[in-house]
């Protein structure tokens, strides 16, 4: 294919056509004249990673050896095109998200992008390319035929990307939707008048809800389960425990050296029963913060209007 | 909203939502508090606890009592009622309860929302701790 192409353009020409490519894969890319971030624009995107490789393959030849060499530049570029999309929808991201700075910014779009276009197809399907290059080169097997191999391994992958990305319907809202929802809650909380409270002992009830849902919730200052907050909060557990152990030991020779054994065996105790219970940690334990972003910030895109006509009806 | 749907998501809802947009939120908000309010530092437990209320109201529709929040808990949750009654109680004697308590009532009195600590049973909470100064 690619001396039929010589044959019929010269030089002058290809250089013409490689540069008009280039420049309609990075309109697409950079998403010129694209209003928001559709499913139209996520199939533009797909279909633009699937033509490189297919040029790729008519231009250099669907040969193992080559293939097999050039595994690195094919990670290297779905890495920056991913990149960049993620640097164009931070562009067009809200205010409130703009405030966690340039950096955080790329890396959260970068891996929006990539888990909303299911980007990880691409770097399994770079990863068959090299499995199949791997074995062909090491069996010696014959050349000519194999190529085939790739444009079939190829079509299913595109035509699979492009079908689960049809049906799929993950997204995420932006900040500025969560927070317009926590300001309305906070206003009405402080309209709430004294005469029709009708909710008993409130500071109780959110107690026994933290209790119940995230223990170390004032613990800790970060928005994820950490190992260190919950140690700080089973060591006050500790302390009003053994206060009496620890007056018992008083007299006695080397009583801080008892005392913090006694702690070391309780925190070597804790840790046991964390891994012990590790399936249950991975399953569960979301904090309350998590089940605040996970459920009205984390959505399904176009089922959600389909759920809420069914409830109303 | 709907919880159940996210399990065809297991994993990226897992990864990506809870772990780091989750963060990232609360490091957007944080950082336009500081702005807003020209502060160096920022006060964790104010703004935990306005989540917390947001958390009550929003995602578990404002139960008035305990009893009608083991309820909601129970349907949504893999402990059932008979589990929740036994934390209700080990809350109750538990030392972590009075910590909770305090950082709550203190952020309700800096909010305005003194109404909230009038109890039903005992009355108000704050002519009861004058009684007792007293």
């Amino acid at each position: 294919m690619k001396n039929i192409i010589k044959d019929i353009i010269n030089q002058d020409v290809l250089n013409e056509i490689v540069l008009a490519f280039i420049f309609f894969i990075s309109s697409i890319i950079f998403a010129i004249n694209e209003d928001k971030m559709g499913k139209e624009y996520q199939k533009k995107y797909i279909i633009v990673i699937y033509l490189l490789f297919f040029m790729y393959f008519v231009l250099f030849g669907a040969k193992p050896d080559v293939i097999s060499n050039s595994i690195g530049l094919f990670l290297l570029t779905i890495f920056l095109i991913n990149l960049i999309c993620g640097i164009n929808y931070g562009y067009k991201s809200d205010i409130l998200t703009k405030f966690i700075g340039r950096k955080n910014l790329i890396i959260l779009k970068s891996l929006e992008w990539f888990f909303v276009t299911k980007t990880y197809i691409v770097y399994v399907f770079i990863f068959v390319l090299g499995a199949i290059s791997y074995t062909l080169v090491n069996r010696n097997i014959n050349v000519d035929t194999t190529c085939y191999s790739y444009y079939i391994v190829f079509a299913i992958f595109f035509i699979y990307h492009l079908l689960t990305n049809m049906i799929d319907t993950f997204g995420v809202y932006s900040f500025e939707r969560l927070s317009t929802g926590f300001f309305k809650t906070k206003e009405y909380f402080k309209n709430y008048g004294a005469n029709d409270c009708q909710i008993d002992n409130l500071p109780n009830i959110l107690g026994f809800l933290i209790f119940v849902e995230d223990k170390d919730y004032f613990f800790r200052k970060s928005a994820v389960f950490s190992i260190y907050s919950v140690l700080k909060r089973k060591l006050i557990r500790f302390k009003s425990l053994n206060m009496e152990s620890k007056s018992r030991y008083k007299g006695k020779s080397l009583q801080w050296l008892i005392y913090y054994y006694s702690l070391f065996k309780a925190v070597i105790k804790l840790l046991e029963r964390v891994f012990r219970n590790i399936k249950t940690y991975l399953r569960g334990f979301s904090t309350i913060e998590q089940q605040i972003v996970r459920v009205l910030l984390c959505i399904l895109i176009h089922l959600i209007n389909i759920c809420i006509e069914e409830k109303s009806l | 909203m709907y919880p159940d749907t996210f399990d065809k998501y297991m994993y990226r809802r897992k990864i990506f939502v809870e772990w780091v947009v989750n963060p990232m939120f609360f490091k957007a908000f944080r950082e336009r508090r500081k702005l807003i309010r020209r502060l160096k530092k920022i006060d964790y437990n104010e703004y935990k606890v306005e989540f917390l209320l947001f958390y009550y109201k929003d995602i578990l529709g404002m139960p008035p009592t305990i009893d009608k929040l083991i309820d909601k808990i129970s349907k949504n949750s893999r402990l059932n009622r008979y589990n929740l009654e036994i934390l209700l109680k080990k809350f109750d004697s538990s030392e972590l309860k009075p910590i909770y308590n305090n950082i709550i009532e203190e952020q309700f009195k800096r909010l305005n929302m003194e109404c909230f600590l009038l109890h039903k049973e005992t009355g108000s909470a704050f002519s009861n701790a004058v009684l007792t100064e007293l």
